[in-house]
């Protein structure tokens, strides 16, 4: 998700990072310089001088941390009340196995594609050990982050403290958790869920927060969870939608989707809304028609599509705009010969995960009613380069003791 | 990783027409033939070079019994990278034409939903490292269940099909580090040169008389119901 800093913020951040990292490495090869009796020479200096800049920089950085902006209060406090509680261990405790996770995945990933790049430029016995090293790797980080993940998930109320920005609030029925909860395989090794994808999407906006399922074991990953009780949540939904940059539908079966829904038409104004419409039309047209002045007509409009079938913001006396993520037959024209053809193997082709589709058809109907980001399409498939990003970012922290541990001459 | 998928959607495979794959599996099928008969000369090359070599040193074979070696029809068949790679690119892409095809068929009875891997990996799956070694095989395995008549149907051949071809892209760098010139300075290395080759030659064969077969029985599933 999304940090709500601004840009310079969190450019300052990753500078002071990056710069006490760097000087870190080089105050530990002057230490080894110093142990082995040999001429410091400009090891030291040039160590000293990264460690000023580190210091130059981790002084505003930690400054703009605290300047984070507090108009989120009333939202924590409201969520805050039905976070599940848990024990302080527990977080740091499966951040730490993830972290675990990420590094072995991405130690995995490298060395099972080293092997099979490079195995036969090697000697026979690491040719045929390599291979099933990495995999062996890329399996057990694979199945700690399956483990560790939801349970080092953070829960709504962390989320708003941590971004900052008015939120996205995610309603749907609970019971299209199961579609949402599918690992769809358009990058490879990928381990984010549909619901990942749609909040890393949604994360542009601001932090995308959601009810839980009552009674979950743990938190489905993707929008931040809190827990309202089966008797009283209709006054906390009312009151999270008033303080919501925007609300964002999942439209399916369930009365109380239903009941939210019109009371946003009726409480809210009309470009905070954004509806999903499902895989399967036939069972939100009708309902959906009834209820809007204009209605949409989505059967006219559009076919079935994978997981989102189609996303529709509404402008002025709540006119929708809807963005088919697949048109209606005979709502296009189809192009024939040659380049329809080409074009028609291309889309077969295409590797656009449902998420990413119904990212761009999002990014579409939000651009409608003046809600523009960037790169909004392109987090959807993300996941991958932020799982080795992850790993790698372990690995290079990990560097940092196993130095230290060679200068004190442990290792 | 470890999930199904559904991304293509129901509304595109349900309007694409199904086609006899029977064209494609008949030129997959003698092109990996082809393959394998190139295999099998490779192996000859080897034993006969390793037999002549052995009489040579026992003072039984003469120098242009060496050079002869080297220079045969056989030779030429054996060592010519460009035959091996025409043959093996051209092989490749036949299958790959007859599994695409065949995954359509597929899709069109049985659902996008009952196949494991969207349809892009279909090729993209045999070139891109470390998912080759099991994305290839899911595909075939959902390709073969969703085309059998009768379900459940046993997967030992798709198995076997995928185990002997991964263990047999395993010893083949092993097998062109025996054969470089760098490292037959002995009898001794020739004779390994002719061992790897072997079972390297064996390995193929498993896995291409199976893929032939496996080819072979869901083209004709398909065409009972095209």
């Amino acid at each position: 998700m999304t940090s709500g800093q601004s840009v310079p913020a969190r450019l300052t951040t990753a500078t002071a990072v990056v710069t006490a990292y760097i000087a870190l490495h080089l105050t530990i090869t002057a230490g080894m310089d110093l142990r082995a009796h040999r001429d410091l020479g400009s090891s030291g200096s040039v160590a000293l001088w990264w460690a000023v800049a580190a210091g130059v920089f981790v002084v505003p950085a930690l400054r703009l941390q605290r300047r984070r902006p507090t108009s989120t209060a009333e939202l924590v406090e409201l969520v805050d009340r039905f976070a599940p509680r848990q024990p302080r261990w527990r977080r740091p405790t499966f951040l730490a196995a993830g972290g675990a996770g990420y590094a072995l995945f991405a130690a995995g990933c490298f060395v099972a594609n080293t092997a099979q790049r490079q195995g036969y430029t090697m000697p026979v016995m690491t040719q045929v050990l390599l291979l099933p090293t990495g995999l062996a790797a890329l399996g057990a980080g694979f199945l700690i982050l399956r483990y560790s993940r939801p349970r080092s998930a953070r829960d709504a109320a962390r989320a708003l403290l941590a971004d900052g920005r008015a939120p996205v609030l995610y309603l749907r029925s609970f019971a299209a958790d199961h579609a949402s909860a599918q690992v769809d395989d358009m990058a490879p090794l990928n381990i984010h869920s549909r619901e990942e994808q749609l909040a890393s999407v949604l994360g542009a906006f601001g932090p995308v927060i959601a009810v839980g399922r009552p009674g979950e074991p743990l938190p489905q990953l993707g929008a931040a969870r809190f827990y309202l009780p089966l008797d009283d949540w209709q006054p906390t939904i009312l009151r999270l939608m008033e303080l919501s940059r925007l609300i964002v539908f999942r439209l399916g079966v369930g009365e109380g989707l239903w009941w939210e829904l019109d009371q946003a038409l009726a409480t809210q104004p009309a470009r905070k809304l954004l509806l999903l419409t499902p895989d399967r039309l036939a069972d939100v047209a009708e309902l959906l028609d009834e209820r809007l002045p204009v209605p949409p007509r989505l059967e006219e409009l559009c076919s079935d599509g994978p997981w989102i079938s189609a996303a529709i913001t509404f402008g002025p006396g709540w006119v929708p705009h809807v963005c088919p993520v697949e048109p209606a037959p005979g709502t296009t024209t189809p192009r024939r010969g040659l380049v329809g053809r080409a074009g028609r193997a291309l889309a077969s082709l295409s590797g656009l995960s449902p998420a990413r589709r119904a990212a761009r058809v999002m990014k579409a109907a939000l651009a409608y009613v003046g809600v523009r980001k960037r790169f909004v399409v392109t987090r959807a498939d993300g996941g991958m380069l932020v799982t080795l990003g992850k790993g790698t970012l372990v690995l290079a922290a990990l560097a940092l003791p196993y130095r230290a541990l060679q200068l004190a001459g442990v290792w | 990783m470890d999930t199904s998928q559904q991304g293509t959607p129901a509304g595109r495979t349900g309007a694409e027409r199904r086609r006899s794959p029977a064209g494609p599996a008949d030129v997959a099928t003698i092109l990996i033939l082809l393959v394998l008969a190139r295999e099998v000369l490779v192996s000859a090359h080897n034993w006969r070079e390793y037999f002549v070599v052995h009489d040579y040193l026992a003072g039984m074979a003469t120098d242009e019994d060496l050079e002869a070696v080297d220079s045969g029809a056989l030779a030429t068949a054996a060592s010519s990278f460009s035959l091996m790679f025409l043959v093996g690119a051209a092989a490749g892409v036949a299958f790959v034409a007859w599994l695409w095809r065949a995954r359509v068929n597929a899709e069109s009875t049985s659902g996008a939903d009952a196949h494991r891997r969207t349809r892009i990996w279909v090729i993209a799956s045999w070139f891109t490292p470390v998912i080759n070694l099991w994305y290839p095989h899911q595909i075939v395995s959902d390709v073969w269940r969703t085309s059998a008549p009768r379900r459940p149907v046993p997967l030992a051949l798709v198995n076997v099909w995928w185990a002997s071809f991964l263990l047999a892209g395993l010893v083949r760098p092993i097998q062109w580090r025996t054969a470089s010139e760098k490292e037959m300075n002995t009898e001794h290395d020739v004779l390994v040169n002719a061992n790897v080759s072997t079972l390297l030659t064996g390995l193929f064969l498993v896995a291409g008389v199976l893929i032939i077969v496996i080819i072979r029985r869901i083209t004709a599933w398909q065409t009972r119901t095209v």
